[in-house]
């Protein structure tokens, strides 16, 4: 009777003592974990940090000293009376409409930054070749959709695609015929 | 131009043209003349003013769009944002409407306070050209860079004309892709 009793002691003893080690354990590991998250947190803030994004901006812009040009493939939609199968849109009076509209909205600065030009226009199809700087594509874009008349004349300005040179826009062009 | 989906005023039913599906839209302020409208057809609620985000608690049931008059651009405060929040249907913004704006050198503080809104992902923006003939139509690069230009992420200036309006056209069951 005695030896069941002390057996049985021992047995509650070891469940309380595991019990309590499994407790200690998960505190452990909770603390380690919550200090793990805190660090990843920490570390995603840093990331995050205006310093650290223009610490990379910076690095960014040393590496390519160049600013890329770009070549934007477009075509001009005509509508009015005087519209006729003959009728025709100079490359000249099509880029001063362009610059025009990308003046009215971004500026004169913008402008001469940009390097905007006519590299190739076709005065049948009404299709042309625009050369820029890459990083004023969205802008140019935006100046294409500005365009209302061109000598006053109502015109749509599309952008078909732009190309990093000119021999693949050209390319492009005539694949687009 | 590369749409696939063309919502136009007036029409009295859907029709598939070249590829293109056009499907008949109703704006108008007044919800008892949406109401009256029916259910295939797109029905949008257009804010001009404050006052019309007053009855906004009827809108969620009625209406599948917001849209947002040029007047609304200058005179919508964070207040009347929050609201458009809660009322939680995506917010049509016509480009052309921007331009109009941008044109008369109006302030465009309004838009300014949506654009945040976007960004922190609290509002669904539709973006269209806000097209009334053939030559206002505009391409959807055009209207993806416009919104880049007004400081919308450039995810969120793709997904404003390719997956939100997605979603409520097929919320009208016309059997577009």
């Amino acid at each position: 009777m005695v030896v069941g009793s002390t057996s049985l002691i021992t047995i509650v003893l070891t469940c309380l003592v595991l019990s309590l080690v499994a407790i200690l354990l998960s505190i452990f590991l909770l603390i380690k974990y919550l200090s793990i998250a805190d660090r990843l947190r920490m570390f995603a803030v840093a990331i995050n940090s205006k310093a650290v994004r223009r610490f990379l901006k910076a690095v960014e812009e040393k590496r390519s000293k160049r600013i890329r040009k770009r070549y934007l493939i477009f075509e001009v939609l005509v509508y009015g009376n005087e519209v006729n199968q003959w009728f025709s849109l100079k490359g000249s009076e099509v880029e001063n409409a362009i610059k025009k509209s990308f003046r009215e909205l971004f500026g004169s600065l913008a402008l001469s930054r940009s390097g905007i030009a006519l590299v190739y226009f076709s005065d049948r199809d009404m299709k042309g070749v625009m050369r820029f700087k890459a990083p004023y594509r969205t802008k140019l874009i935006t100046a294409l959709g500005y365009v209302k008349e061109v000598n006053g004349v109502r015109v749509l300005v599309i952008p078909l695609g732009i190309s990093g040179t000119l021999k693949k826009a050209l390319s492009k062009l005539r694949l687009k015929k | 131009m590369g749409y696939r989906v063309i919502c136009v005023e007036g029409l009295s039913r859907s029709i598939a043209h070249n590829g293109i599906l056009f499907i008949p839209r109703k704006t108008s302020n007044n919800i008892n003349d949406l109401l009256r409208t029916k259910h295939h057809v797109l029905k949008v609620y257009l804010v001009s003013s404050p006052n019309d985000l007053k009855s906004y608690p009827k809108l969620r049931s009625i209406v599948a769009l917001v849209c947002l008059s040029s007047k609304a651009f200058s005179v919508l405060t964070p207040k009347h944002v929050e609201r458009l929040i809660t009322l939680g249907l995506p917010i049509e913004l016509a480009i052309r409407d921007v331009y109009k704006v941008v044109n008369e050198g109006r302030n465009l503080k309004g838009l300014d306070y949506l654009v945040s809104a976007v960004e922190s992902g609290r509002l669904r923006l539709i973006a269209c050209s806000g097209a009334s003939t053939y030559l206002e139509l505009l391409h959807p690069k055009v209207i993806t860079s416009t919104l880049i230009e007004l400081g919308v992420d450039e995810v969120n200036a793709l997904k404003a004309v390719t997956s939100t309006p997605a979603k409520v056209i097929r919320g009208l069951r016309h059997g577009g892709r």
